[in-house]
């Protein structure tokens, strides 16, 4: 049988069924206006955390950043690399390639002029010590006390005694100058750095944000007593256990340029760009992998030796979150569906029920069971399809609800007077396609039982079932 | 050359089964006028039925120009129909919101033929039954022995070799039953093989050979003498 001829007796066997035919398209019409609805919303959100995502891109652009350290966990001698100068040659090599997103200043990096500098200087840290107590300063300097002793203390502790250089006086409050204790000096010239007074050192911190300080050491103190030792005790045994206790980042910013750009090229030459660095990288250091001490973690928590673009990480995000909206949304979608679907299918099997005698007959002047099939499924193709259809129209009919959900949800997690959010206005084609296509597909499952019967059984059984 | 070997039919199964058929063998001549004569319930239709391929025995074998039909699929049998037989029933099972051309052309439809060219044979066989001016109707506004005529033309549309016919005069009056069984004569005369069933000695009179059944049981013999009694007194 031809398929054209096969729509045809389908065409015809609606139109003399209408009552059933129109009351399963009318089900099928209203479930998927629902599915759709629930697809559309969650295809909506997505489109709108992109929104969101891209306005932040806009306004804040994109770091790239790479750090490396070498450290010795003191406990566990697990050494954290540095970036190496091949590295950083890959690092500009790469670049070179993606020179739309990366511009020219590859090359002007901080943490270069921070890596020069650490050759000749002496290197403290400071840090965020549990069981210390720190402050901050008003320039939002992480403090240990021992260490910027002008910066946090008003006046110098009893019982401590300064060996070299000077004591400290109120004018030092505020000012670079630090005092350091004796056992720090001792250590340093046991890692082979001569320290006196007067000279210059490098405070990094390496909190949140990684700063970089120059101070002047104005005085050495006996320390040994003090409550705080034992931190920079810690600490030097970090130093003095290596030579290279070093940090190295390198940071770039790229400004989307003002005006209209193209945002997906844009956004996909960062990502490759971010993607070819991270895997030419060694290896990805998660510090959770790593079984430090806590002041390990705590101390180079920013440090990995991953490729990092803060934009592609923030899109990965919001890939994950949107797939995960969607998903939920999708299995909703899906639930209706399948709750659905049960009516649908019966009406299949009640329109081969009823149909019996037309299929006997058929049957019996030659139909075969491909062509019976094929003559249910056509009936059904034509009722799912027209009554997707006629749930478009009603999907459309519900925009206003779909958008009023999309809008009130995203201003309150942003400002909708911000950005314009809204529901994705345009259906996209697979979702009424996929909505026929899961329909067909359920009902010919459950329906397929029946049809099977019908189409294997002896024509005369048909028959005779009818009488 | 329809041969039936050693066919059985029973239908149901354990106390309520029915045996229809026992050990059936009979052969029907190519373009012969069978008619298979029996009482109510003898078997009649079951046979002819098994000789169409519109059911399967239960058991024996049945030959198609030497072609096993027991041994086929559903599929295989179904295509058999739709080349090689043709059926007129008492029912007529015409479908009535079609019209006549469309009723008449539906085994062409399923054979896969054009449009065009298989309502200009349907057209052919409806005028040639004396129905030209019928085809445009639907089925259901027919009377009933136009709507026999019209399942003729269907049984005849795609050229079988072999036309059955269930009591096709069953639910007609006389002077329609009459045209419908020159019709088949005529059939007949054409060189097709037909087979009739019929509890009617008059129209079994017709045929050039007679198939008794009697409780499922059959036998051959030539055509009836006038006014023979068939079951022998
Ligand atoms: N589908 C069926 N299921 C069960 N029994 C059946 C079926 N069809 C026929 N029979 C039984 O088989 C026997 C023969 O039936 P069949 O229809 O062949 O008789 P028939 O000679 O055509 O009768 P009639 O002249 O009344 O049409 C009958 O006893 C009937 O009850
Ligand atoms: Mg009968």
């Amino acid at each position: 049988m031809k398929i054209t001829d096969t729509f045809r007796v389908s065409c015809h066997n609606i139109r003399h069924n209408l009552g059933r035919t129109a009351l399963t398209t009318a089900i099928v019409a209203i479930v998927s206006a629902l599915v759709m609805f629930l697809l559309l919303i969650g295809v909506s959100f997505r489109e709108n955390l992109l929104t969101v995502a891209r306005y932040a891109f806009s306004v804040s652009g994109a770091t790239y950043t790479m750090s490396g350290a070498q450290v010795l966990d003191f406990h566990n001698n697990i050494n954290v690399g540095p970036i190496t100068e091949e590295e950083y040659a890959l690092y500009k090599e790469r670049a070179e390639a993606h020179r739309e997103v990366c511009g020219d200043d590859v090359a002007q990096t901080n943490s270069l002029s921070l890596l020069e500098s650490l050759n000749d200087a002496f290197l403290f840290f400071t840090g965020n010590f549990r069981g210390f107590q720190d402050t901050t300063t008003d320039d939002g300097w992480w403090v240990t006390p021992p260490v910027i002793y002008a910066k946090s203390f008003s006046s110098v502790p009893a019982g401590i005694t300064f060996r070299e250089g000077r004591s400290w006086t109120p004018a030092d409050s505020g000012s670079n100058a630090i005092f350091v204790s004796r056992e720090i000096q001792r250590r340093a010239e046991n890692g082979g750095h001569i320290v006196h007074a007067g000279d210059e050192v490098l405070l990094l911190n390496l909190g949140k944000e990684q700063q970089l300080a120059s101070f002047t050491i104005e005085g050495f103190f006996e320390g040994d007593d003090t409550p705080f030792y034992i931190g920079m005790d810690k600490l030097f045994e970090l130093t003095s256990a290596s030579d290279s206790l070093y940090v190295k980042t390198i940071s770039m910013h790229f400004d989307p340029p003002a005006g209209a750009y193209d945002y997906d090229a844009t956004y996909a030459s960062m990502k490759s760009f971010t993607e070819e660095m991270s895997a030419a990288l060694e290896q990805d250091y998660e510090m959770a992998d790593l079984p430090g001490a806590d002041i390990f973690i705590m101390l180079f928590s920013d440090i990995t030796r991953r490729f990092v673009n803060n934009f592609v990480d923030q899109m990965r995000l919001v890939d994950v979150l949107s797939s995960i909206v969607i998903a939920v949304f999708a299995l909703l979608a899906f639930l209706v569906l399948l709750l659905s679907v049960g009516s649908v299918a019966n009406s299949v099997i009640i329109s081969v029920d009823k149909n019996k005698k037309f299929f006997g007959m058929m049957k019996a002047v030659g139909l075969n069971a491909r062509g019976l099939r094929g003559l249910v499924m056509s009936e059904l193709l034509l009722i799912v399809t027209v009554g997707v259809l006629i749930g478009i129209a009603l999907l459309y009919a519900l925009f206003p609800v779909a958008n009023s959900i999309i809008v009130t949800l995203f201003d309150y997690l942003w400002s909708a007077e911000l950005l314009p959010f809204a529901v994705s206005a345009l259906i996209p084609v697979w979702l009424p396609l996929s909505t026929v296509a899961f329909f067909l597909l359920l009902t010919m499952l459950f329906a397929r039982g029946s049809i099977r019967k019908i189409a294997s059984q002896d024509v005369m059984v048909t028959l005779s079932e009818v009488a | 050359m329809i041969e039936l070997r050693n066919v059985n039919k029973i239908y149901g199964k354990g106390d309520g089964a029915v045996h229809a058929l026992k050990d059936v063998n009979i052969t029907v001549h190519d373009g012969k006028f069978t008619a298979i004569l029996g009482k109510s319930g003898s078997g009649k239709s079951t046979l002819m039925n098994i000789i169409g391929a519109l059911d399967s025995p239960t058991s024996g074998e049945v030959f198609a120009d030497g072609k096993c039909l027991t041994a086929l699929s559903q599929n295989e049998l179904a295509a058999y129909r739709n080349k090689t037989t043709g059926f007129v029933f008492q029912s007529f099972y015409l479908e009535p919101t079609f019209t006549v051309l469309e009723n008449v052309a539906m085994p062409l439809i399923i054979a896969g033929m054009k449009r065009k060219e298989r309502e200009e044979r349907a057209r052919a066989v409806l005028e040639k039954l004396g129905l030209g001016d019928k085809i445009k109707k639907r089925a259901s506004e027919l009377s009933g022995g136009q709507k026999q005529r019209v399942s003729i033309a269907r049984a005849l549309v795609h050229e079988p070799s072999l036309v059955l016919a269930d009591e096709p005069t069953g639910n007609l009056d006389s002077k329609n039953g009459s045209e419908v069984m020159a019709l088949l004569r005529e059939i007949a005369d054409s060189g097709k093989s037909v087979v009739l069933v019929t509890h009617n000695h008059a129209d079994a009179a017709c045929a050039d050979e007679v198939i008794f059944l009697k409780d499922g049981v059959a036998a051959m013999r030539g055509p009836l003498l006038p006014g023979e009694d068939p079951y022998g007194g």
